[in-house]
Formats: structure tokens, C-alpha cells, sequence
């Protein structure tokens, strides 16, 4: 589309510098609240660009709070949840795009992996919660792996169908004419020709169990295996907060997002084709 | 043949996610005794007696709603009138579209503790721009009358470039040819908005709509990080009663009762969504 007069353009041009101003300047703040002193955080008016630019929210967090802990256990959760999500759910997107089920069980399958997604988190919370006691991992990363299960199994069932529904049978079946087995055919064929997508899916998956909070919360309970989220909220919830340093705990616990999402930012809008909107 | 295939996966959301369902139902009769063990003791419909009279979790319950319809309602709104802008050709519309989606994929807890920051009434940076034009500082998130709005102003940061990406798609799918020809014969921007985009859109509006509603109905981290539910109870919400009654109160029971009303909700909700999809899709 075009505009046509010129007020029109004038309306359009300040919508869209609204809506960037909008999005940049929170971000903007945060991290310019992360290099200032404690002094300066509690000035009135606040100043616009630190007066003295430090880096000692970063050294606080770093050296004193070992905050690269925190990030080694979300990495380590998150590329757990991801990888087991990648495995089981290539094998089930497989199996119902290529081989099937009978009658309409596959569709039934998509619908029912759609609502687990969907339904809040808490209500299956407690059970659960009893579960992984009764398997003694409360408390463990392993724990919190099997249950980031719950968010990123149906999410990656869901992108891959689209996926594999999306490579050609041809190769498939050239496979399969050699001899291969289904097996074979998948993990050595089919798999190597949509490695991009793949990738893509594990990095999804990895952002959002990076990002959860409520599980990390009710599940880990010693603070040597916290994750980001659950730490910037213990920063949050002291009695007196000191506000650099959670700017700079914030500012930490994004970069690794920023840096996957820039990595799969074409993909994010084809990956709304799971919300059940045809793009 | 294809189940073998299938089996691994479901059987781990059937352990993880279905079971978990008919078991807080079942959690529901009892009550939980966690210092002996989780030992069970069945009590009846008590825990559901217990909740029509409670008024915490009416208020949760309310509360939840509306954060629920402001946050929907304001994020349609806004991703909507975004979209039309963003279908307007202008230089660089590529690389913001981008910058503009980025809140979404951000952790909920950092970004409410960003907020946080620049909420704050003595020397957050919003109070300081209502001082420039001449305001009174407000106390955002200790002020019953705004604590609410507060939060869905965070939500709006955050989710409203979700609505913008689905609204857009829509738009983008619309063949330039039909407004092209409307151009031609003299229609104006906001003519082909509504008689030509809007209908266009309708479903994409919808889905975008009945996703916020479901996503929006399981709100927790943000009202962990801004208020704690308060002031007083101005900000309770249903996870975060459930989340307390489970998980610091210890009582189990009661909490699933909650857990129950909780998911009965919004599984008629999911289960309208799902249907409107499927009739159209």
C-alpha cells in the first residue's frame, strides 16, 4: 500500500516513530540505569546518559554474585529441553506426516498436543510437582528438563510436521527404494535435508525455556541451581533493591535471546503457522 | 507402524501433561497432608465449598478477568493500527519490523523488572516525564486505581507485537491487485482499511484475539515482579493464589480445587478457539 495525501504521510510517519520510540526506550533506560552508581539510580530528576559511566554492577554480578552460574543453568536446562524436545518430537512429526495414523487419530493427535500446549501451566503444577518428588528430581536440572516437556515437546511436534509436510517425498522415497529402512531413511536423508529448520526449532525451543520462571521457581530450590529468571527475581523481591545491579542482571540474562533471536528472526513469523493462523 | 514412532513423545506428554490433569481433579476430593508424606484424606466437595466462599479468590478470579479483556482488547487495538502502518511502504520497513517483534521473545521476569525500575515513584523515569509536562507523579504500582493498569501496560509492551506480526501477515496475504484497483478508483487510506483490509483480516483478528485470551488467563510472572498481588489485594490473579496456596501454604488440596475452576475455564476457551480454526481452516 501507498499513502496518498499529505497529512496521511505526516499521521503515518509519527505512528511509526511512536511505535519504535515505544518498543527502544525501555530497553534504552535499562541499559543505561545498568552503568550507573547506586547514587545515581535514586537522583532526582534522573539523568538522561550516566554522569559517571561504571562498570560495576557488571563486577558485582560477576565477581561477587557469580552470575554466570545462574546462565550455565539455564543453558544447560534449556539446551537439555530443547535437545529431548528435538529428538522425540522429530520422531513423532515424522511419524504423523509421512507415515500416519489411522483414521483420524494424527489429527486428533495435532489437537490434542495443541491444548496441553495452551492450558495454564500452574493448574498441572502440583501433580507434577508430586511426580518428579516421587522421582526424586525435585531440585534437579534433570527435573526441570523433563518438565520444560510440558511447553517445548508440543511446540517442536507442531513446527516440525509443518516441516516435514513441507520436504519433498521424492528423497524419501529414493531412500527407501535403496533399501533403507523408515529409521534409516529419516535420520539419514530426511533429517540432513531440513537441518536449517531444525536448528531453528532448537532455538525456539531453547528461548523459551530460558525464559520460563513459574517451573524453575516451584522446582528448584537450591540457589546453586537457580536459573536467570529466578535469580532477577530474587533480585527483585529484597528488601532493599539494589536497582543497578538489576538492570545489569536483566541486561545479562537477554543478551543470549538477543543473540538467538537474531538468529531466527525470519523464522518467528513462519513459526506463528503453529498458532493455527494461516500466514 | 506410525505410532512406533509417535509413542516416544506421547507418552511423555501423556505422563507430563495428561495425567497431571486427572490427577489435580483427583487432588481436588482431598485433602493433602504434605508433613505426612503427601498422605490423601478424602474430603468431599469441601474444597469446593471452601472456594464459593472465598472471597480471595473471587477477587483473583475477577482480577484475573480483567487483566484478561484491558490487555486483549488494548493489544488488538494497537497491533491492528500497527499493522496498517506497517502495510504502508516506507524505507527501512524491513529492518524495524524486526525491532519492533523483539519484546515478545524477551523473559517476562526481566522485562517486569525493567518496569519495575522505571515505575518507580521517587525516581522512575515515567514520573519524570510527567513532571516535564507538568503532571503529579502517580504511584503506579502501590495505587489500587493503577496497579492493574500497570501491569497491562507492561503486557502491551511485550505481547502487542504479537498481535501486529499475526494482523500483518493477514495483510500481507491480501493481493496488492484489489487495493491497487480501489486506489485507482479513488478510495482513501482509511476507506480501504475499513471496507477493504478489515474484512479481509476478520479471522486473523479473531485467532490473534482468542491467543491473547488464553495466553493472558495464566499471567504470573509479571504480577510476581511488579506487585505481589498487591497493594492489598488489587492484583491477586488465579496462578498466583493457586502458586501460593500449593506451593507456600502447602495446602495441596485446596489449590487444586482452584487449579480445577482454573483449567475448566479456559479449556472451554481452548476448545472454542480450537473449534473456530478448524471450522475455517
Amino acid at each position: 500500500m501507498r499513502t496518498t495525501s499529505k497529512i496521511g504521510r505526516i499521521i503515518h510517519w509519527v505512528v511509526i516513530a511512536l511505535a519504535l520510540a515505544w518498543t527502544i526506550f525501555p530497553l534504552y533506560w535499562i541499559i543505561v540505569t545498568s552503568f550507573k552508581q547506586s547514587w545515581e539510580v535514586l537522583l532526582w530528576p534522573p539523568t538522561p546518559v550516566p554522569l559517571h559511566p561504571t562498570l560495576e554492577n557488571y563486577a558485582k554480578l560477576v565477581f561477587k554474585d557469580r552470575f554466570y552460574v545462574y546462565m550455565l543453568n539455564s543453558l544447560i536446562v534449556s539446551t537439555g529441553a530443547a535437545t529431548l524436545s528435538l529428538l522425540l518430537g522429530s520422531l513423532a512429526a515424522y511419524g504423523l506426516a509421512r507415515i500416519g495414523l489411522p483414521a483420524r487419530l494424527g489429527n486428533l493427535f495435532l489437537v490434542w498436543v495443541l491444548v496441553i500446549r495452551m492450558i495454564p501451566p500452574i493448574t498441572i503444577a502440583i501433580p507434577l510437582f508430586t511426580i518428579l518428588r516421587s522421582m526424586g528430581l525435585l531440585d534437579t536440572r534433570l527435573g526441570l528438563i523433563i518438565a520444560y516437556q510440558v511447553y517445548t515437546l508440543p511446540y517442536t511436534i507442531w513446527l516440525l510436521h509443518g516441516f516435514f509436510t513441507a520436504v519433498p517425498r521424492d528423497i524419501e522415497w529414493a531412500a527407501l527404494v535403496d533399501g533403507a529402512t523408515r529409521l534409516q531413511a529419516l535420520l539419514r536423508v530426511i533429517l540432513p535435508a531440513m537441518a536449517p529448520g531444525l536448528v531453528t526449532v532448537l532455538v525456539l525451543s531453547m528461548i523459551m525455556s530460558w525464559n520460563e520462571f513459574l517451573y524453575a521457581l516451584i522446582f528448584i530450590n537450591s540457589p546453586e541451581k537457580y536459573t536467570v529468571t529466578v535469580i532477577v527475581a530474587n533480585y527483585i523481591q529484597e528488601f532493599t533493591i539494589d536497582w543497578g545491579r538489576l538492570a545489569g542482571s536483566g541486561i545479562l540474562s537477554m543478551l543470549p535471546v538477543l543473540a538467538l533471536t537474531f538468529y531466527v528472526q525470519k523464522y518467528v513469523i513462519r513459526g506463528l503457522a503453529y498458532t493455527g493462523v494461516k500466514a | 507402524m506410525g505410532l512406533v514412532f509417535i509413542a516416544p513423545a506421547a507418552l511423555i506428554l501423556l505422563t507430563l501433561a495428561v495425567y497431571p490433569i486427572v490427577d489435580v481433579v483427583f487432588l481436588s476430593f482431598h485433602k493433602v497432608d504434605v508433613y505426612a508424606g503427601f498422605k490423601l484424606i478424602y474430603n468431599g466437595l469441601s474444597n469446593y465449598a471452601r472456594l464459593i466462599a472465598d472471597n480471595l479468590f473471587r477477587t483473583a478470579f475477577i482480577n484475573t478477568l480483567q487483566f484478561v479483556v484491558g490487555a486483549t482488547v488494548l493489544e488488538v487495538l494497537l497491533g491492528l493500527l500497527l499493522a496498517v502502518a506497517f502495510s504502508i511502504e516506507f524505507r527501512g520497513r524491513e529492518k524495524i519490523v524486526p525491532l519492533i517483534v523483539m519484546p515478545m521473545m524477551l523473559p517476562t521476569i526481566v522485562i517486569s523488572s525493567f518496569w519495575r525500575i522505571m515505575y518507580h515513584t521517587e525516581f522512575g523515569i515515567i514520573n519524570a516525564m510527567l513532571k516535564l509536562v507538568g503532571l503529579p507523579p502517580v504511584n503506579w504500582l502501590g495505587d489500587v486505581r493503577t496497579a492493574m493498569l500497570s501491569i497491562i501496560i507492561v503486557d502491551l509492551w511485550q505481547y502487542t507485537p504479537f498481535a501486529f506480526l499475526v494482523i500483518y501477515a493477514g495483510i500481507q496475504s491480501i493481493p496488492p491487485s484489489i487495493i491497487n484497483a480501489a486506489l485507482v478508483d479513488g478510495a482513501t487510506l482509511p476507506q480501504i482499511t475499513r471496507y477493504i483490509v478489515l474484512p479481509l483480516v476478520k479471522r486473523h483478528i479473531l485467532v490473534v484475539a482468542m491467543l491473547r485470551i488464553i495466553d493472558t488467563f495464566r499471567i504470573f510472572d509479571k504480577v510476581f515482579a511488579l506487585t505481589g498481588g498487591g497493594p492489598g489485594n488489587a492484583t491477586e490473579v488465579l496462578s498466583f493464589i493457586i502458586y501460593k496456596n500449593a506451593f507456600r501454604y502447602y495446602d495441596f488440596g485446596y489449590a487444586a480445587a482452584q487449579a480445577v475452576i482454573m483449567l475448566a475455564v479456559v479449556l472451554t476457551i481452548i476448545i472454542t478457539y480450537i473449534k473456530i480454526t478448524r471450522r475455517g481452516g
